[in-house]
């Protein structure tokens, strides 16, 4: 099961109705939605895993946690290619 | 009352701002730098510029860049200026990695083929106008653009320096 992190650095903040994210690994800065931004956020606080994430996220918007599954699997390549996140070995700590 | 805005400690949470009962698509969409788009704009517009209208200068390839620097002018008497780049601002530029087409304290003339210029009576003024020195992919400079274009006002038409990020020593 794959499991990711948050990068080292990013900054998340909100911008009107949207969130601004920097990216220290490609400098940029990434717009994203609520979804998105509170993907990164349940990833900062520990969650590493679809599984985990999609539990978290499903209590906070009262939905059942499977069917979040396919949605936020469907993020991490464009997550992983923005430099917000990046993929953790299995075993290994944080760096 | 909202902390998340309010309060100065309280952190903005993405997860407060979920509406209960929908989870909509994720998206991300990445912003375009703004320098970047300004550099490769100009960077186009100079490159049309200086290869379009000066055959003498050196041919410019996609991995080619420029550097903008000021122009100096010598006055010797009453006879013509002499346009100049200064090397010891080329060397503020380039830093440690130096480069064998002009050296710290040495002038050259803008204007193929680069002659080193030796100034005697009085020393070059810096003025506001620019120059372009193109560097090729290796980090050479390979030259610097002519003199002879645009109503002597700039070697690049002013239109071009509007959004010219390189390194330059004037905003």
């Amino acid at each position: 099961m794959a499991r990711y992190a948050r990068v080292a650095g990013t900054l998340v903040e909100p911008v009107g109705d949207v969130w601004a994210a920097f990216s220290p690994t490609t400098g940029e800065t990434v717009l994203l939605n609520h979804e998105t931004a509170s993907i990164l956020e349940v990833l900062g606080a520990g969650a590493d895993s679809t599984a985990e994430i999609c539990a978290v996220l499903a209590a906070d918007c009262g939905l059942d946690a499977n069917s979040l599954a396919e949605v936020v699997e469907t993020c991490w390549p464009r997550l992983l290619e923005a430099g917000l996140v990046r993929e953790r070995l299995s075993g290994h700590a944080y760096v | 009352m909202n902390d998340d805005i309010n309060s100065g400690s309280a952190k903005a949470s993405a997860r407060r701002r979920l509406i209960r009962g929908v989870f909509s698509a994720p998206a991300a969409l990445t912003l375009c730098s703004g320098s970047a788009f300004a550099q490769a704009s100009s960077q186009r517009c100079i490159a049309s510029q200086v290869t379009g209208e000066s055959p003498q200068f050196p041919q410019v390839g996609p991995a080619d860049t420029w550097v903008r620097v000021s122009v100096w002018v010598h006055q010797n008497g009453s006879g013509p200026q002499t346009r100049l780049v200064s090397g010891t601002r080329v060397a503020q530029v380039q830093g440690s990695a130096g480069n064998s087409f002009i050296r710290s304290g040495q002038w050259k003339e803008i204007a193929k083929p680069f002659n080193e210029f030796i100034p005697r009576g009085s020393r070059p003024i810096e003025t506001r106008e620019f120059v372009a020195l193109l560097v090729d992919a290796d980090g050479v400079i390979v030259g610097i653009s002519d003199g002879t274009t645009v109503g002597g006002a700039s070697a690049i038409a002013k239109s071009c320096w509007t959004s010219f990020s390189g390194v330059g020593f004037f905003a």
